[in-house]
């Protein structure tokens, strides 16, 4: 009797998740065959030709000789795209950690503001965005000048003053575009510590740095987690919004060099072979996230 | 418990199963593309139903809707569909076509027909014009739709076909601003030999000659007069340059690099004087050119045809100037790039007559070229009506008011070196400007040009001439490589050394 | 003595303070100081843009570029199809995912944790790798071209909104369900009695963030919708930026993002607390 309640119950959860698999087996998982199949056969659309099964198109990505140049390059260039995400935790928290003192004043007003920009269109951002670095009609270029800080135009959205500029750009916009929500999480979390913790400590006679160093910092580790795992799966599969602002050799992305070697040139075995690849790094620096968590996030 | 493995191998049949079903792969055309010219013929007892892929702004679209709502007029029997693509996914969307129903007739980029014509996806309509079409057709542009699928050879050649029509044509040249030059001449600051030099049409200025120009440009508005942000000319085209002085990016066939012969280095070379030794040129190229012309920024910029009806609505005086080629290069000759977009027909379609009608209409059509060169949008892309002194070549024809008055001087860069302007307009001489197709049309992939030209970047942010040299030689084999996988795509493989 | 350290105390406190408040005040400028800029830019003609000297504030402020853009974005079509999309999106695809949750959270559903797993694994497939095959699945069924390939996919719910609903869902005591069992409540009826109930913070915080992501979308939309009729709010911006290949009419340009902002911007200002909400339940859970 007992057990046929259960049996039952299994049958309508299975048909209640139903519906999240079938759709991902649509939406992921054929397509994702379908993908590896490609790469599989060397698949060129165009030309409508396939190879033999083998691991060709996987050995000279790694090779290099299928191009000559650009995927290390696209792989660096993401990577210090990234550098956003460590500066972002690290602004993140120090904004927050100043909002939530006691009697401070417009701790929301801060909050509602930064995280304006994560509720706008990525177009009209970059939009703006492209107007205000324009090289020589641009305003950060004009006050700058104004200001006697640099004495020649920049190039921020080209190269020709030096990559550094539309790298530092970029950071500059994917924090300005993240701090917001990086901020809300940090303010919830420190708002959770139970503030007998802080009353302890004062009592010991803790200064407020060392209290923020041994309390506040281990106990959101958690959320530093979290936004890490997501933003590192985000910022690995960066391409639209960073080739509308600006598509330099310094900026392209891997998912753009994928993008360019593979669809622009329909070798879609291509693409799939390095968006594979992509795929499973991603997994991979998840997997080790999760197993090297243990040993550094608090959990209660 | 036996769940998983089930629902996998549910999902890997359901997947194989889409996979048998053909809807992934595309298959090769094979045999031959020609078809005779009675199946160009549009029988009207017949329905046709066609549809028609583009891209382009709201206002190109609503152009273009109304054009074919007037060849609808004209052929009743005649049912087009138009689909309007985004342009920046236009080519993912018509390749993600090709498993099946292509639109039957659809845009083209002069740079994506190498490889399409290659593979075979396109429609031969070499049966399909009568002589006098043919002849009313620009012989370069007819030049440049052609390919033989045998021999892989661009151009018009033994056993070539004829695959495209040109929707638009557009000679990318130099030109300048009158008032500014006559500023200059008025404060001696130019001598009127060398305004003269400007003025004339029919020879280009040397690179010399361009420099000095451009140095007391410089001199006298960004120094004298104080404009921190004028420049000579916003930016050089880099196809314009290499081309001026009989250089070029591969040998014929593109099949191996010549970035480091000594007239391409010395081109790279004279573009960085241009920055750095005489400061004419802003160190980046902007996407902000025309908006420096139109502040008076600069003296000389970068224009083709379709600029023309935004220029002639911000009354802007300018006249257009035969790119500047190496006067020291006996071989070089003044040679610019034309952008051009293609008409294709798809070698699926079912209905070839009313595709080819179609396609006509929208290329060749004299009435609707008579009416896009009048508002200005495109020049024309017949010969016969482009070359026409009663015309667009006329002096005094109200409908070409919008153009500037030497326009002529794209028709002598669309017709390449062949002298047919000179002809037309009844003057004397050689011809010595011309224009070629952009670099990447002779090649089957262009990844090849955005690599170079992001290294151009580099090259022009060296602090030293010296070094470029070498950096070109650095890059060669990257670019090589380039050449060899894009023609590896078509089956050409070089031989080794 | 005790008094000259509360004073330096007190000094040092106040001082402390005021340097906080420019920190925080030189963030918050920055942050606002684009949209200000998007707007001064919009008001400015289009020469104003460009000219030297630089103008900070437009000379003769004027509607025109919202006349010009309203004229040239088709506004209408582009609000409607937006719109419809919104309404699958919010309705939908929280409803589906918070079934799944359901389903992972308080049912005895076998391997919960791995099918969990294996859910999430979706986000970390490049898009790239699926886009091509997709698009081939939705041109087999002759759905390009129309809001199918962008709705349909909101029938089979999130990944990243189940794990949200999951986590949530973790916090509501058992008993609750237990009860509504022992009263012989049906599963359905424990979905929408109980459990939907329960959830009503998170499901708020998730649709209002689900709109805001579906207004904002641009790349997907851009793959599928491809005709005039069918653009989005979002993609009518990016043609109508493509469009203009000078700054001349990049004041049409800013009218234009600040038309498709300003929803969102009202939707933020009076639902700020779910977004905070959705986020602070997100991160400190997961």
């Amino acid at each position: 009797m007992k057990s046929k309640l259960k049996m039952r119950e299994r049958a309508v959860a299975i048909g209640f998740v139903a519906p999240l698999f079938i759709g991902f087996a649509i939406f992921t998982v054929i397509p994702f065959i379908v993908a590896v199949i490609y790469s599989l056969v060397d698949y060129m659309a165009l030309q409508g030709k396939i190879s033999p099964i083998s691991f060709d198109v996987y050995i000279s990505l790694f090779r290099g000789d299928l191009v000559a140049v650009g995927f290390g390059q696209a792989i660096i260039n993401t990577l210090i795209i990234m550098l956003s995400i460590p500066i972002n935790l690290l602004l993140g928290l120090l904004f927050s950690a100043l909002i939530t003192q006691k009697n401070f004043r417009g701790g929301t007003f801060f909050r509602v503001v930064l995280y304006l920009p994560a509720v706008t269109g990525a177009v009209a951002i970059t939009l703006v965005w492209k107007l205000m670095f324009n090289e020589t009609q641009g305003i950060v270029n004009i006050v700058l000048k104004n200001l006697g800080i640099i004495e020649e135009n920049i190039n921020w959205l080209g190269i020709s003053s030096g990559s550094t500029y539309p790298r530092a750009v970029l950071i500059l916009k994917n924090v300005w575009g993240g701090i917001g929500g990086v901020i809300i999480l940090y303010v919830a979390g420190i708002l959770n510590i139970p503030g007998t913790y802080y009353e302890a400590a004062d009592i010991d006679g803790a200064s407020k740095v060392r209290q923020f160093i041994s309390i506040t910092v281990p106990m959101l580790t958690p959320i530093t987690f979290y936004h890490l795992i997501v933003s590192i799966i985000g910022g690995l599969q960066a391409f639209m919004d960073t080739q509308l602002l600006a598509n330099t050799s310094a900026t392209q992305t891997i998912v753009y060099f994928i993008y360019d070697h593979g669809i622009n040139n329909y070798r879609y075995g291509y693409a799939s072979a390095a968006s594979v690849v992509l795929a499973t790094a991603v997994m991979i620096i998840t997997v080790i996230q999760f197993k090297l968590s243990d040993k550094w996030v608090y959990a209660e | 418990m036996k769940k998983i493995p089930v629902f996998l191998s549910v999902i890997l049949f359901s997947g194989v199963l889409l996979l048998s079903c053909g809807c992934f792969f595309t298959q090769k055309e094979t045999g031959d593309d020609n078809i005779s010219s009675e199946e160009f013929e549009l029988d009207p007892n017949q329905e046709y139903s066609i549809e028609f892929m583009m891209w382009g702004a709201a206002d190109e679209v609503n152009n273009y809707t109304a054009l074919v709502d007037s060849f609808m007029d004209e052929h009743e029997n005649i049912t087009v569909s138009i689909t309007p693509a985004d342009s920046t996914q236009y080519m993912s969307i018509l390749t993600g076509r090709l498993s099946g129903n292509m639109p039957d007739l659809f845009y083209l980029p002069e740079y994506e027909f190498r490889p399409w014509v290659d593979a075979g996806r396109l429609l031969s309509i070499t049966n399909g014009f009568s002589e006098e079409e043919y002849a009313g057709l620009w012989p370069t542009a007819v030049d440049w739709y052609s390919y033989n699928r045998e021999t892989k050879q661009l151009g018009v050649s033994d056993g070539s076909d004829l695959y495209c029509l040109p929707k638009d044509i557009g000679p990318w040249t130099m030109m300048y601003n009158v008032d500014l030059v006559e500023e200059m001449v008025k404060n001696g600051k130019l001598t009127q030999e060398e305004a003269d030099l400007l003025a004339d049409s029919d020879h280009a200025l040397t690179w010399e000659q361009f420099t000095n120009i451009s140095v007391k440009a410089q001199k006298y508005f960004g120094e004298e007069k104080g404009n921190s942000r004028f420049y000579a000319l916003p930016y050089y085209e880099l196809s314009s340059a290499i081309w001026s002085n009989n250089a070029d990016y591969f040998d014929e066939g593109a099949i191996n690099s010549t970035i480091t012969s000594d007239e391409f280095v010395e081109t790279i070379e004279w573009l960085w004087d241009l920055m750095y030794t005489y400061g004419v040129v802003p160190r980046s190229t902007g996407d902000t050119a025309q908006n420096m012309f139109l502040a008076k920024n600069c003296l000389f910029c970068w224009v083709g045809p379709y600029l023309t009806p935004m220029y002639a609505q911000q009354k802007m005086n300018y006249r257009l100037i035969p790119v500047p080629y190496n006067g020291e290069n006996p071989d070089a000759k003044s040679t610019t790039w034309i952008g051009t977009l293609g008409l294709a027909i798809s070698r699926t379609t079912e209905q070839p007559a009313a595709a080819l009608a179609l396609m006509k209409y929208l290329s060749i059509n004299e009435n609707a070229q008579k009416d896009f060169y009048t508002r200005g949008q495109l020049m024309p892309n017949l010969k016969s009506m482009a070359l026409d002194t009663d015309t667009f070549l006329s002096s005094d024809d109200p409908s070409i008011a919008l153009w500037p008055e030497n326009r002529y001087v794209y028709c002598d860069i669309v017709d390449g070196f062949g002298g047919e302007t000179k002809e037309a307009l009844g003057k004397s001489g050689s011809d010595e400007i011309g224009g070629r197709v952009r670099p990447h049309y002779y090649t089957f992939e262009n990844s090849w040009l955005t690599a170079l030209e992001t290294e151009m970047a580099n090259i022009y942010a060296l602090r030293d001439k010296s070094l470029i040299r070498g950096r070109l030689e650095d890059y060669n084999d990257t670019m090589q490589a380039y050449l060899d996988r894009s023609n590896a795509s078509a089956g050409i493989v070089k031989n080794e050394k | 003595m005790t008094n000259a350290i509360k004073i330096r105390s007190k000094s040092r406190y106040v001082f402390a303070r005021v340097i906080i408040y420019i920190v925080l005040g030189i963030a918050a400028i920055t942050t606002i100081f684009p949209y200000v800029w998007m707007v001064l830019a919009s008001f400015k003609t289009g020469l104003e843009i460009t000219t030297y000297p630089e103008q900070i504030f437009p000379r003769s402020p004027g509607f025109d570029a919202y006349v010009d853009a309203f004229r040239k974005l088709n506004l209408g079509v582009g609000i409607k199809n937006t719109l419809i999309l919104e309404v699958f999106a919010i309705t939908f695809s929280p409803l589906v995912s918070a079934l799944g949750a359901f389903s992972f959270a308080k049912l005895e559903l076998p391997f919960k944790r791995t099918l969990l797993l294996i859910l999430l694994s979706s986000m970390m497939i490049p898009y790239a790798a699926l886009m091509l095959p997709q698009y081939q699945i939705w041109q087999s069924i002759q759905l390009v071209d129309t809001l199918g390939p962008l709705i349909i996919p909101s029938f089979f719910g999130s990944a990243l909104m189940t794990f949200f609903f999951v986590q949530y869902m973790q916090g509501v005591p058992n008993e609750l369900f237990e009860a509504a069992k022992l009263d012989g409540a049906g599963y359905v009826r424990q979905f929408f009695g109980i459990c939907l109930p329960l959830i009503k913070p998170a499901l708020t915080a998730q649709i209002v963030l689900t709109f805001v992501g579906t207004w904002n979308d641009y790349f997907v939309p851009s793959i599928y919708l491809t005709g005039m009729e069918s653009k989005t709010v979002q993609l009518q911006l990016l043609s109508l930026q493509q469009q203009q290949n000078n700054l001349m009419d990049m004041n049409i340009v800013m009218a234009g993002s600040v038309l498709s902002s300003i929803p969102m911007l009202f939707i933020y200002i009076f639902c700020q607390r779910f977004f905070v909400e959705s986020l602070a339940i997100s991160g400190i859970k997961g």
